[in-house]
């Protein structure tokens, strides 16, 4: 039964000025750093020539995997060493930090477009009298508009659901937006047992703004090939990586100073379990047909996601702080919203299923398992693997799907260095950063199809 | 039925010895009696055990990181306690900050009994929670007993202490300043917090979020009720997490100013830095933050809180021990609250502070507060 009240409470909390406020500041920024990074990357990709293209292909993967961590501590060294304190706790470092991550995804978005490009066309534009300019806005710009939008897309995403960025940097409110919002009014609630109506209001605008985006975005980017954000990723990297690990895990025990261990430890598990569970739900809503499911998680902020999550559980009394109860809980969330990321790769393959080679098989008396394993999987395995590595990466550099699970008994990397900044460990916390990228560079592919 | 028993009775009397036993009929019958001492002795042993045992000799305690932190007080404590009442044990449960003790105890599976280190404004905030005249009676007992071995308890600590919260530590709270970069900077040291909303002090301050910090908390509730919050917050350098984070800021040179203990100043004194450092003797008097112990209210431990020779009841007195009070200052770098407690020197000369400041806020405004905050950062907000 609907409380009358409440709903009343809720609405009005949604066109509460306050609330308006923190929205419409959240958009404004946003929006001009957007702006900015794409005037920027349109000059860049102007003045770029095609010999150059394939390094960007691999400067995108840094920044997409690369977690926010790494801007923090970039934006603060660079400010220190400039003398430029004044800016840092402060809006110029967040918009520093944001537009140094846009820049380069946003070129990277035009580079793929550029590729696309009929150099020819260009040419016969140029024999006919156009100018470079002319030709650019012509021929180049019309091809590169569906990836420049995509990329914007993401960006405005990555912008909206920036939450370590703008705690540490802006240190503290007011320097808030809408992902900080929550958070706090999260926190509020956790920590007095009062409704926030706020919180309501600011999940509702939250999702509503990247819904928005997502459903004016489709169409263009619908001219976007698939296999334009397919990855494909080294097998011997995976070996290496596993290596590496194993070698840090050793030393950090071996030195014993910290408890760091235990954070790597569970951000391993959580990395394998959230891969092999992106896997697997793969598969199974393949085989059911509700394959547009996926794409619910797809443009949702990962605190929204998380707190339904948390709150689902409180009602039910699952509140145990145990770390294999939170990380059950954190890895359930990073499941749903890395699923569409998954599904985007993997659905273009499982579609090719080569139905003929199974009915020779079947033919010849293989069972329906010993085909499947001999064609599919063997046409499977590289893209699978290629897809549990891509998810581990997502799952070890997210923050905001596992802050609300964290306690002391579960404090997985990210939130590590979270807690490190927050606490003012710069050292450690930059220590941290570099064992995440570290990692994530590891994991990130040397070829890009 | 008869019938039935029958041959299962005879069955049972024409059971044979045992082949080895008949062989070695000694061996067996000397095995067997060093069975049944062994059994004997163990049953007994087993026994004594079960008697000696006893479930309420285990004291469940919550508290906060700091507290209990390896050279904490609280683990001091238990060694302590331990050493002279084996049959007692204490169990920490640790908490990763104050303001989030209450707030665990729904998700801890062990029965918390006695929570340690708890603030006044949230003892305020949770007081149907816990035991109230039990706790009440025995203070004014332990008062009695305190005054007997010419240990009283500060006066000036004593304005309404709320009922059933027993007072464990206080600090005031201040400005802390680093002498060199507010001479760098020409800034005159402020005498009230209302002054902190002038340009010239503009990024020269850090203070604690209060949402998630007490110290921050008692800052904002410090400040003169029509100070316009949009005009502080432009001033402040950073809002920072918690208390630590906020001092280390500090030192690391962030900002010239910083909202924090008084006692600071001893740690600083501590280690022979007293004259780079100063605190802002505030004209209103410096706000006061008690942290004490409180006990839940269950059935259970309001027997063993009146039972004066339960672990638990006992445990809640050793707080008071003079040994325990004179650590409260070398571990916890707060101030004792009982009069004449052997001090580090570097804490004498703060202790004659006494002019403190009085906060009155009901838990209602408390909450009203932290829940309108964010709104009062806002410009187009009347404070």
């Amino acid at each position: 039964m609907i409380n009358l009240e409440a709903a009343v409470q809720m609405f009005n909390a949604i066109i509460d000025p306050s609330v308006l406020r923190v929205v419409v500041g959240t958009l404004l920024r946003i929006l001009g750093v957007l702006s900015a990074s794409a005037g920027v990357a349109l000059l860049f990709i102007f003045n770029l020539k095609p010999k150059f293209y394939s390094v960007f292909d691999r400067i995108f993967y840094w920044f997409w995997v690369l977690p926010s961590f790494f801007l923090i501590a970039l934006v603060w060294i660079v400010l220190k060493l400039a003398h430029l304190d004044g800016f840092l706790y402060d809006w110029p470092a967040i918009y520093l930090a944001w537009f140094l991550g846009i820049v380069p995804l946003m070129v990277w978005g035009g580079v793929q477009g550029l590729k696309r490009v009929d150099q020819n066309q260009i040419k016969v534009a140029q024999t006919l009298g156009a100018t470079s300019a002319q030709a650019f806005y012509r021929v180049t710009l019309p091809a590169i508009v569906p990836f420049l939008t995509y990329t914007g897309m993401q960006c405005f995403y990555i912008l909206m659901t920036s939450f370590s960025l703008v705690m540490i940097l802006g240190g503290g409110s007011p320097r808030d937006t809408l992902e900080t919002r929550i958070y706090q009014e999260w926190f509020f609630q956790m920590r007095t047992g009062v409704w926030s109506y706020e919180l309501f209001a600011f999940l509702i605008w939250q999702s509503a703004f990247l819904v928005l985006v997502q459903g004016v975005g489709v169409k263009i980017t619908s001219k976007v090939p698939v296999s334009v954000f397919q990855v494909s990723l080294e097998k011997k990297v995976f070996q290496k990586t596993t290596l590496w690990w194993c070698c840090f895990l050793v030393l950090w025990a071996l030195i014993g100073k910290t408890k760091l261990w235990m954070p790597v430890a569970q951000t391993l598990i959580l990395g394998t379990c959230v891969a092999l569970g992106v896997v697997a739900f793969i598969f199974l809503i393949y085989k059911t047909k509700f394959k547009s499911i996926v794409w619910w998680g797809s443009w949702v902020s990962p605190i929204v996601v998380a707190w339904l999550v948390w709150e689902g559980t409180r009602m039910v009394g699952w509140n145990s702080q145990e770390w294999v109860s939170s990380m059950t809980k954190a890895a359930f969330v990073q499941i749903v919203l890395f699923l569409p990321w998954a599904s985007r790769i993997l659905f273009p393959v499982l579609a090719q299923v080569k139905i003929h080679e199974l009915k020779m098989a079947h033919t010849l008396g293989a069972t329906n398992f010993q085909a499947w394993q001999s064609i599919e999987w063997h046409r499977l395995r590289p893209i699978v693997f290629d897809v549990l590595l891509l998810m581990g990466i997502f799952s070890i550099s997210e923050v905001g799907s596992v802050i609300l699970f964290s306690n002391e008994n579960f404090e997985p990397l990210t939130l590590w260095i979270q807690n490190q900044y927050g606490r003012f460990q710069i050292q450690a916390a930059l220590t941290g950063t570099v064992i995440l990228m570290g990692s994530a560079g590891l994991l990130i592919t040397r070829r890009v199809s | 039925m008869g019938s039935s028993m029958l041959p299962l009775r005879q069955d049972t009397f024409n059971l044979k010895p045992m082949k080895a036993c008949k062989n070695e009929q000694l061996l067996c019958k000397i095995s067997s009696r060093i069975l049944v001492v062994c059994l004997f002795v163990l049953g007994t042993a087993s026994c004594q055990k079960m008697q000696k045992y006893d479930p309420d000799s285990e004291v469940q305690v919550a508290s906060y990181s700091t507290l209990s932190s390896v050279n904490g007080l609280l683990p001091w404590m238990k060694a302590e306690f331990e050493k002279q009442l084996p049959i007692c044990k204490i169990t920490l449960n640790v908490s990763p900050g104050a303001t989030q003790l209450v707030a665990d105890l729904e998700h801890n599976s062990k029965k918390v009994q006695v929570i340690v280190g708890l603030d006044e404004a949230i003892f305020k905030k949770n007081e149907s929670i816990f035991l109230k005249q039990e706790v009440q009676s025995r203070w004014v007992e332990l008062q009695q007993e305190l005054k007997q071995e010419n240990h009283s308890f500060k006066k000036e600590l004593s304005f309404e202490l709320p009922l059933g919260f027993l007072p464990l530590d206080y600090a005031p709270l201040t400005l802390i300043y680093d002498r060199q970069k507010m001479n760098e900077l020409k800034l005159p040291v402020p005498q009230s917090l209302s002054e902190l909303t002038e340009k010239k002090y503009r990024k020269t301050f850090i203070v604690q979020d209060p949402r998630m910090s007490s110290p921050g908390l008692v800052f904002f509730q410090s400040l003169p009720p029509k100070t316009p919050l949009h005009l502080l917050s432009d001033q402040w350098r950073a809002l920072a997490q918690s208390w630590g984070t906020s001092y280390k800021m500090f030192l690391a040179g962030e900002a010239p100013m910083v909202w924090s203990y008084l006692s600071s100043m001893a740690y600083h004194a501590s280690r022979a830095e007293s004259q780079n450092y100063g605190w802002v003797k505030l004209k209103d008097g410096l706000p006061l933050q008690r942290e004490g112990i409180a006990i839940v209210d269950t059935p259970k431990n309001n027997a063993l809180f009146s039972d004066h020779k339960s672990c638990m009841s006992q445990w809640v007195h050793f707080f008071y021990h003079p040994s325990v009070q004179a650590q409260v200052y070398k571990k916890q770098f707060m101030f004792s609250v009982l009069e004449h407690i052997e001090m580090p020197k570097e804490f004498q000369d703060l202790e004659k502070e006494r002019h403190f400041q009085i906060l009155k806020n009901s838990p209602q405004q408390t909450d009203t507060f932290l829940k309108d905050f964010a709104k009062r950062l806002q410009p187009d907000t009347h404070d």
